[in-house]
């Protein structure tokens, strides 16, 4: 096709000059990353931690797979919502509306489902010594600490996409970052009390989406 | 935009994702004018050709986010509506930045159909934001000639131009695309 018709443009010029050849992205090379470091972190913290004494009866206890379908579900939508915001022909459209409406309604369901398990346990103790805070801080800790990894994964990948949207972007990835440390320090942390969990995890998870909700959008402007 | 062109745009940017020169440099000289066209019903005229440039620079480093099985359309559309809401916001932060004497209205028909979307964006804003917005943004008078037209204090005016075009970047970006 020749070029004669247009008005000679340098930046043009220039950006036919910068052209070299680029793999299209696809979300699910993308997943596959991500799933590749939660294996690698999930190895390092049974590692370091150690897996957590338990039976099977302990497993299949109401509210062992509710914290356990509860963090995995905070991860796997955020996990979407981030890597599918991340194309601007989808964000612009309706298509994900509905993973952001799934994002919001998710945890209070997720408190209120823990609260049902709650009110069935009969639990008798004083309220402070259910919360345990000392171990509660390390498990936020822990949480943090194993998140801040997978946040940065994240944000390489983010980077490399083109979110139109950076502060919903931003705050999905810290939905997920959060929700896979979480959803893998289950398998360590001895504790399955729903208002333990409720509280404990729920900062943590706050805590990583606050973080990244603020400091993201500024590494991921494009 | 008609299917077709989508179409054919989208070959274009799939061929430009194998290298291929003369396809991409057809393809941007055709975008250029259309984003001409799309900064010129949105943004002030003298910030349509920075605008222009900087979304033709966005399109080569995000290229291969485009999906060659989807239609370009949409992802020109979500790029381009990323960089208006982006320059909203800018100006929001420097409200007080006057136009340059020169107002660069240049060969295309700028003056009929100028920043008419933002024109029309402007009246769900509050007056007194809009009326300044109008008057210092699109008119290129000055913050203190502003500030005699409509009785606000130099502050005020300020002020309110950058709370309206902050408060039009959030609306734009929470709203699904109706483009």
């Amino acid at each position: 096709m020749p070029t004669d018709f247009h008005r000679a443009d340098p930046l043009i010029d220039a950006l036919v000059a910068d052209l070299a050849p680029v793999r299209p992205r696809r979300w699910w090379r993308e997943a596959a990353l991500l799933a590749g470091a939660v294996v690698v972190e999930a190895f390092m913290v049974a590692e370091i931690f150690g897996m957590r004494p338990t039976t099977a009866d302990a497993l299949m206890a109401p509210a062992f797979m509710w914290k356990t379908a509860s963090l995995t579900l905070v991860a796997i939508i955020g996990a979407a919502a981030a890597l599918l915001s991340l194309d601007p022909a989808v964000t612009g459209g309706r298509r994900i509306r509905w993973l952001w409406g799934a994002l919001a309604l998710l945890l209070p369901v997720a408190l209120a489902a823990g609260w049902l398990i709650d009110a069935g346990a009969a639990g008798s103790e004083a309220l402070l010594h259910r919360l345990d805070w000392r171990a509660g801080l390390g498990c936020v800790r822990h949480v943090v600490m194993t998140a801040l990894p997978m946040l940065l994964v994240l944000a390489v990948v983010i980077r490399r996409g083109a979110p139109t949207n950076p502060e919903r972007t931003a705050a999905a990835a810290g939905l997920a970052a959060a929700g896979l440390s979480a959803a893998g320090f289950v398998l360590s942390c001895p504790h399955d009390d729903p208002l333990y969990v409720a509280v404990w995890y729920g900062l943590a998870v706050a805590l990583i989406t606050g973080v990244s909700r603020l400091l993201l959008p500024r590494l991921i402007r494009w | 935009m008609t299917s077709a062109t989508d179409d054919i745009w989208g070959r274009l940017m799939a061929a430009a994702q194998r290298g291929e020169a003369a396809p991409y440099r057809r393809l941007l000289g055709e975008l250029r004018p259309w984003l001409v066209r799309y900064f010129g019903r949105r943004l002030p005229p003298s910030q349509v050709e920075d605008a222009v440039q900087e979304t033709l620079m966005a399109i080569h480093a995000k290229r291969h986010t485009y999906d060659p099985d989807r239609l370009f359309g949409p992802w020109l559309a979500g790029i381009a509506r990323y960089k208006w809401i982006d320059r909203l916001r800018g100006q929001a932060r420097h409200a007080a930045d006057e136009l340059p004497e020169s107002l660069a209205v240049d060969d295309h028909e700028s003056s009929v159909t100028s920043a008419h979307v933002l024109t029309a964006l402007l009246a769900t804003l509050k007056p007194a934001q809009a009326e300044v917005i109008r008057l210092v943004k699109l008119d290129g008078l000055s913050i203190e000639e502003a500030a005699a037209r409509t009785g606000q204090s130099e502050s005020l005016v300020k002020v309110n131009i950058h709370r309206g075009l902050g408060h039009l970047a959030r609306v734009l970006e929470a709203q699904a695309d109706a483009d």
